[in-house]
């Protein structure tokens, strides 16, 4: 009993690494901004086992959302103003991240996880030649759930959905958005 | 086996198909689509009260000029070329919105004021001598004023804009101040033929009245 926990734990992953492209689904009031699925997006991760299937790490991620509003005139208070309009909404996640990793022996590992840290945001509207830009940082979780799929022992291709959500900052409300990451994935053991 | 090559081969489709969806929009593609049309307007002034307006021949070119001008002397002005459209599509406008043209020296209810500049930044503020040629009553120090709201400021690439600047000679105050009651300003890149930057006016001008339905009669 004691030579088969020995043998299960030894075949555990001591460290995960992944690196990945990643399509952004904006939800909530970022959809009202931007409704446009993004595919302008990577992110990268690592982690490490602190106890049998459960990893520590850390994300960093960068999403790309824009739409073109097209010609339309917009009305605040007793100004109106007429153009061409661009958004633009670039989000940069920072997230230390735990998670839970199902099964180490067989070929697909399911794993869920849970990341907290910071998103830094750039968003900007265009008309015409006049552009509004707004910097901000956000408190950010993000819930994730993905499969590990091994190619060998060494590496895998990982698919996996976070879901970001922020919280309102001074500048701007907070938002949310889904993240739908293909990679690859190196594995130390 | 057979599951996991499929549930892949599924993903990898999903994902190619969103790229392809989903390439990022970077902007404006044509010059007309840089073209901005701003208005703003005094709320507390009634537009119903009054029916009749003057223009002027020329539209003012604003540039480095310094006043008071010598006595005769003018501010100088667009080519006629592109002046010419400014002015009748103002007029146009007027028209079809009821209003009635008349001579600046017979008392109209409001004076519209055209001016066009090139500029890298714009306040939307210029000398108010540039009008003292032609504005009837004129006081060397006099200056602009707008009541319950203000224009904005600006930056930008070096491009051009055309303000109008709706007066009412009636409201000219103890302070020397002439209410100007309805701003609109167009801004776009100065570039392409003279067909197409005449045709761009034309529609810049027509939308800065289609955005104003306070104006119509």
């Amino acid at each position: 009993m004691v030579s088969l926990s020995l043998t299960a734990q030894s075949i555990q992953m001591k460290s995960i690494a992944s690196i990945n492209y990643s399509v952004g689904v904006p939800t909530g009031n970022l959809n009202d901004f931007i409704s446009r699925v993004s595919g302008s997006g990577f992110s990268l991760d690592y982690k490490r086992m602190v106890a049998p299937n459960i990893y520590l790490g850390g994300e960093l991620g960068y999403n790309y959302f824009s739409e073109e509003k097209g010609y339309n005139t917009y009305t605040e208070g007793t100004a109106s103003v007429s153009g061409f309009q661009t958004r633009y909404n670039a989000s940069i996640p920072m997230t230390i991240t735990a998670d839970y990793v199902f099964t180490d022996n067989s070929k697909i590992k399911p794993y869920v996880g849970l990341g907290i840290g910071t998103i830094y945001n750039n968003r900007e509207v265009d008309l015409g030649l006049f552009a509004s830009t707004v910097d901000t940082w956000f408190f950010t979780i993000k819930p994730e759930a993905g499969i590990i799929y091994n190619l060998n022992s060494y590496t895998g291709i990982k698919f996996s959905s976070r879901y970001y959500q922020t919280f309102d900052s001074k500048d701007l409300d907070g938002y949310s958005y889904l993240a739908f990451d293909i990679g690859f994935v190196f594995m130390t053991f | 086996m057979m599951k996991t090559v499929n549930l892949i081969r599924l993903c990898c489709m999903l994902s190619i198909g969103l790229l392809m969806y989903s390439c990022a929009e970077d902007g404006p593609d044509y010059v007309d689509e840089l073209d901005v049309v701003y208005t703003n307007y005094n709320d507390d002034f009634d537009f119903g009260t009054t029916t009749t307006y003057s223009l002027p021949d020329n539209v003012i070119k604003v540039d480095d000029e310094t006043f008071p001008l010598d006595d005769g002397d003018e501010p100088d002005f667009i080519d006629d070329e592109y002046g010419d459209v400014i002015l009748s599509s103002i007029a146009s406008n007027m028209d079809e919105r009821g209003w009635q043209r008349v001579d600046k020296d017979s008392n109209p209810d409001v004076i519209i004021l055209p001016a066009a500049m090139s500029t890298l930044n714009l306040y939307y503020y210029y000398d108010w001598g540039y009008w003292g040629w032609w504005y009837p009553g004129y006081f060397p120090g006099w200056g602009w004023w707008y009541p319950g709201y203000y224009p904005p400021f600006i930056t930008g690439y070096r491009s051009g804009t055309v303000v109008l600047q709706m007066t009412h000679p009636d409201g000219i105050g103890l302070d020397d101040n002439i209410p100007v009651i309805w701003t609109a300003s167009i801004n776009g890149l100065f570039e392409g033929s003279t067909t197409s930057i005449q045709e761009r006016i034309r529609n810049t001008v027509d939308q800065a009245f289609t955005q104003s339905p306070y104006l119509t009669k």
